[in-house]
């Protein structure tokens, strides 16, 4: 599987130009949400701004057509592999409530971290490791460093 | 020579492009078992390295080709975006990313995969996903001293780092992969006999054939980098020759003026007309410099877009020869120069007419303001590659 992936990256490198990614795209979804809120948010925050103010429309960019197709084609192999069920995936201490609440609190953490850090495993650290970009590679050695910092002391949560 | 851009065919094909590569993607990292939140944290109580495996495996393999492609002059490494490198915000945005990882179980491209399979705790760590960007987007300004540090190194691969030929780096990538994955194994099996785990998946052998093929299309890369030295120099020559025939980096006044009002994009203009003419009229910020000169310009960073502003349409086209063949990137001309620029003027004020004495960047009409709110933006011809792939284009997840 590793090696489709690669192939997979590769041909997005070679039709393209840029690598693979999701927390660019999840960005422009918040952007875009904000924007029905209140647009005022949007253009005073240099943030979203850059994302979707003015000329910049956060729906027309190459990552939102990509992270529709990574749903598509999560699903069709789950679908091909019968692994479309609902379910709420967790260490076996935990309650259904308490795993929803704690994959909120990570999804947080993370998403936070993902902006600092211009990219996610996908577009940092997959994407840029593979073109050699040394800041990926800084990157992705640091999420494993935080990982497994915290895997022991947080350990029952999964096992 | 690759990449292609479909963006300059159609916005739609483009789009479409991206959608198949994204299936692509999605279906392979479910097809991997990413889909499932207790698989990818088998990863940090060692129990399974797949995380580890199939990454490595993936990079590796995309590297591989990247650099056979390069080395044959197939594909050019330089149009290929690269993750700029900002050490400080990417090591600590990647800590807490990591702790995040572990506390929700997912990574965001996993999260959507699993989503797609109805995996209701990856769609809480996609809301949470949601909110911390959110919250980054506010809490931006009090980060900003280390989002945009001194750290900040622009496009940086390791083989600049570390001066060595690009497919010597790929040949010591893969051979640390492939002892990574060695360890993971040992790691593996070691957990197996410790805890008679029944949760450490069945191993699915790295194929031997596949890892030697790797190393042996990196160590031929390497061998034949020297010798395609020459035709990779002809492909690149006669990209530039193409881009001169055809006039794809001579833009257009409006261009120009549209780049000078973005704040977002580093520009730099050179002017390379006599200092009489120079000092009469010149764009504003524009630094003047004799011809001979600009090929000392190695300076101004690579993704900085370079305006070049001639007296001659000749002296335009041998400048940027003279620079593209040495491998300075992002350089256009002014199409027709100065001459340009006052029609431009013209165009927009009827009647509009340069002052006589030598103003230099006094002259109001180096402004781009000058004519604000008249400029036909919806006609304008796009030229000028942003920083990185197609036009305007930016790379994966940062935005």
């Amino acid at each position: 599987m590793g090696m489709a992936l690669g192939v997979v990256l590769y041909l997005s490198y070679l039709f393209t130009g840029h690598g693979l990614g999701a927390s660019g795209g999840l960005a422009r979804w918040v952007t875009a949400l904000l924007g029905w809120v209140s647009p005022r948010q949007v253009q005073t925050h240099s943030f979203f701004a850059h994302l979707g103010a003015g000329a910049n429309n956060p729906w027309s960019h190459w990552i939102i057509w990509e992270i529709s197709g990574v749903l598509l084609g999560g699903f069709l192999s789950g679908l091909l592999g019968r692994r479309v069920s609902l379910e709420v995936q967790r260490g076996w201490r935990l309650t259904p409530g308490v795993r929803l609440l704690l994959a909120v609190v990570g999804g947080w953490l993370a998403g936070w971290g993902t902006q600092l850090s211009r990219g996610c495993t996908s577009g940092q650290a997959l994407s840029g490791g593979a073109v050699l970009s040394v800041g990926s590679w800084a990157f992705m050695f640091a999420v494993f460093g935080g990982a497994y910092a915290v895997a022991y002391p947080v350990r029952k949560l999964w096992r | 020579m690759a990449p292609f851009d479909f963006s300059t065919v159609s916005p739609w094909l483009d789009g479409v492009v991206n959608l198949v590569i994204g299936v692509g993607f999605g279906f392979v990292l479910e097809r991997a078992g990413f889909g499932s939140s207790k698989k990818l944290t088998s990863q940090f109580y060692l129990n399974d390295m797949s995380v580890l495996k199939v990454m490595f495996t993936a990079i590796i393999t995309c590297l591989v080709l990247v650099t056979a492609t390069t080395a044959a002059g197939v594909v050019a490494f330089e149009k290929l975006w690269v993750n700029p490198t900002y050490l400080a915000s990417g090591i600590i945005g990647g800590f807490i990313f990591g702790i995040g990882f572990v506390i929700g179980g997912y990574c965001p491209g996993t999260a959507l995969t699993a989503v797609a399979t109805l995996k209701l705790d990856a769609l809480g760590f996609i809301v949470g996903l949601l909110g911390g960007i959110l919250t980054f987007g506010y809490t931006l300004p009090s980060v900003d001293h280390l989002f945009n540090d001194v750290t900040n190194l622009g496009r940086f691969t390791l083989d600049e780092w570390l001066g060595l030929p690009m497919p010597a780096i790929t040949v010591i990538v893969v051979a640390m992969a492939l002892g990574f994955f060695a360890a993971a194994e040992a790691v593996e099996r070691w957990m197996r006999r410790r805890t008679g785990d029944s949760q450490v998946s069945p191993r699915t052998h790295w194929p031997r054939t596949m890892a030697l093929s790797l190393v042996g299309i990196a160590l031929l890369s390497l061998v034949l980098w020297v010798p395609l030295r020459p035709l990779r120099t002809q492909t690149a020559l006669a990209a530039i020759e193409r881009n001169i025939a055809q006039l794809r980096v001579a833009i257009e006044p409006d261009e120009l003026a549209e780049l000078m009002r973005d704040r977002t994009q580093p520009y730099v203009v050179f002017d390379l007309r006599d200092e009489s003419e120079f000092n009469r009229f010149h764009l504003l910020d524009a630094e003047r410099v004799t011809p001979d000169a600009l090929a000392s310009i190695v300076s101004v960073p690579a993704k900085t877009i370079k305006i070049m502003i001639a007296s001659t349409a000749g002296q335009a086209v041998s400048s940027y020869r003279s620079l593209a063949s040495k491998g300075v990137q992002n350089i256009y001309w002014l199409h027709d120069g100065m001459n340009a620029w006052t029609r431009m003027l013209i165009r927009e004020q009827p009647g509009f007419m340069l002052a006589a004495s030598a103003l230099g960047a006094a002259q109001p009409a180096s402004r781009p303001s000058a004519h604000k709110g008249h400029a036909p933006s919806a006609n304008i011809v796009h030229k000028i590659v942003r920083a990185g792939g197609g036009a305007a284009k930016s790379g994966g997840c940062g935005g």
